[in-house]
């Protein structure tokens, strides 16, 4: 069963007003059955933030992406320290190339591996949120940060020595990664569940520009979504609120009441694997090829399901 | 067309809802008003008033920087609780600083201590409230050294004094708030000064100095407001060192 991942980093108004560039960084890397998403956070009060957050997520998702067995195999806890074993070398090096120190390319560090047979493995270093929306609608904490005090004093990838939280799963699940500039929205969790279900159901570049459009926020703002794509289209079908459907599918509120749960099964059974006619069929609950197509129409025009040569697929 | 217009969803005012959220800077000022500061109250008075208006002038301070003023010199006195800038009444401010009676002795102790309790109220609302906040800031400005005018008097403020220097170091060391002391003249018990200035090192200037002073004072809640970026305890401590370095610059350019 295929794993996604679909991301999206937005500049803050505060960076747009004083003409810097965006400190946070998000690297997607693919390696055989395991794909990594990482996302950075570069500190702000750092001379070379972006240039960190960059640099740390991209070796920390190929690193993740390439190693996801080894990391996964590892005692709790020692996943989390190798990887920031690895992207502080990584750092060492970079900041000789841009002939700075180490502590000015400081970033928070999020990643997320999935494999496909479901095992998933994220790291946490520093603020930001991890978070697993549930198909009841909630939305689960896997790792937050706990500020002590005062919320502008976090832990840096470069710090002596930050606190790591590390999860691993060898459940199907999906994952939503998203910095600490997402708070001020998506604390409510009505928009963390509308933002998650438009990264399952939009295209990346829609989901990107609702982002942009949404995320009118002080600080640089970055979502990721990543696992599981059929847990992640099981979710979405059950969770989200039925005009947001009705509206993304073109199909009367009604409609989508009635056929909720058939386009559940439908598209949680292509997430998995491609399907043939007959079990498209059996899963629509129809008798011929003519009627499921027909009820199947609306998620075909809108581009969440493919047909083609004979199957039916989700691909993300 | 939007994509949030096609869902039916005013983005609008899901950002004006999102401008009710913010995170406050706390920023403290507690000035010395006994008898020796009666000279250059006048200055006094105009610089915390221009420091005002410099930062209003800044609409997300003006939102996100609460100031809290407090004056003392036998006893103290909160002149501006703690406030939003947007919402201070600078008319009623400037009234009240106007009628404040520059007279009595220094018992810093007493007012530092009442300070830090104003801050953990302001800390306690804010959670009750569900707000969030950064490391509260907090200039001590003061011209001289404790005077009492009986032996109880100075064992309590003695006493007070010592709860205020294991407070400080305490607030310094868990990094729960910043602690400056400014003593303005040279009469001043240094030792004191040096306690209160706790781990840190405590600024000297000139009374002559007193706009610089606050103008100082502006600039570093300015640019704190200004950087509430995610940054690290060790880049916070440079940033407010950073302000007593400006304060030494303006020295030595005197």
């Amino acid at each position: 069963m295929p794993c996604f991942s679909v991301s999206s980093a937005t500049k803050g108004q505060n960076h747009i007003r004083r003409g810097k560039p965006c400190d946070d960084a998000v690297f997607t890397a693919v390696s055989g059955e395991c794909r990594a998403v990482a996302v950075a956070d570069g500190a702000g009060s750092r001379t070379h933030a972006a240039q960190g957050a960059a640099a740390a997520s991209k070796i920390a998702a190929l690193f993740v992406s390439q190693e996801f067995d080894d990391l996964y195999s590892l005692p709790a806890g020692e996943a989390g320290s190798m990887v920031l074993y690895i992207v502080r070398k990584a750092l060492a090096d970079r900041a000789e190339e841009l002939c700075c120190s180490v502590r000015e390319l400081g970033s928070t560090l999020m990643v997320c591996g999935a494999h496909n047979d479901g095992r998933s493995l994220t790291i946490h270093i520093g603020d930001g949120c991890i978070e697993r929306p549930e198909g009841n609608g909630s939305v689960s904490v896997v790792s937050d940060y706990e500020h002590e005090e005062a919320e502008n004093i976090t832990e840096l990838i470069t710090s002596a020595s930050p606190k790591i939280k590390e999860h691993k799963s060898c459940r199907r699940l999906v994952y939503m990664l998203r910095t600490d500039g997402t708070e001020p929205l998506l604390s409510d969790p009505c928009l963390c569940r509308l933002i998650f279900s438009l990264a399952v159901l939009l295209p990346e570049a829609k989901f990107r520009e609702a982002c942009a459009e949404l995320f009118i926020v002080p600080d640089d703002s970055t979502v990721a979504v990543a696992g599981d794509l059929s847990a992640a289209v099981d979710t979405v079908m059950s969770a989200t609120d039925t005009t947001v459907l009705s509206r993304l599918l073109g199909i009367p509120e009604k409609t989508v009441r009635c056929r909720r749960s058939c386009y559940r099964r439908v598209l949680t059974a292509a997430a998995s694997s491609p399907c043939t006619m007959s079990k498209m069929i059996r899963l629509s609950r129809q008798h011929t090829a003519y009627r499921t197509i027909k009820k199947l129409r609306p998620l075909i025009d809108c581009g969440l399901l493919q047909y083609r040569n004979g199957f039916f697929r989700m691909e993300k | 067309m939007s994509i949030f217009t096609d869902l039916g969803i005013n983005v609008d005012n899901i950002n004006k809802r999102n401008a009710s959220y913010d995170r406050i800077l706390p920023a403290m000022l507690i000035i010395d008003i006994s008898g020796s500061v009666e000279k250059y109250s006048h200055k006094m008075i105009t610089s915390i008033l221009d420091l005002v208006k410099k930062l209003k002038k800044n609409d997300t301070h003006n939102n996100n920087v609460m100031l809290c003023i407090m004056v003392f010199n036998s006893s103290y006195k909160t002149i501006l609780e703690f406030t939003r800038l947007g919402d201070i009444d600078e008319k009623l401010l400037e009234k009240n600083l106007k009628e404040l009676h520059y007279h009595g002795r220094t018992h810093t102790g007493s007012a530092v201590m009442a300070a830090f309790d104003e801050i953990d109220s302001m800390r306690a609302a804010m959670r009750r409230e569900g707000r969030k906040f950064y490391v509260p800031i907090t200039f001590l400005v003061t011209d001289g050294n404790p005077n009492y005018t009986s032996s109880s008097d100075h064992q309590h403020e003695e006493k007070l004094l010592q709860e205020s220097y294991e407070t400080i170091l305490k607030l310094q060391e868990t990094k729960k708030g910043f602690f400056n002391v400014i003593s303005v003249g040279d009469n001043v018990d240094p030792e004191i000064i040096a306690k209160l200035a706790g781990k840190g090192t405590p600024l000297s200037i000139d009374q002559t100095d007193i706009e610089t002073l606050f103008e100082a004072v502006s600039d570093t809640i300015d640019s704190a407001a200004n950087n509430m970026d995610t940054m690290d305890e060790e880049t916070l401590n440079e940033k407010y060192d950073a302000f007593r370095q400006k304060i030494s610059n303006y020295e030595e350019d005197e």
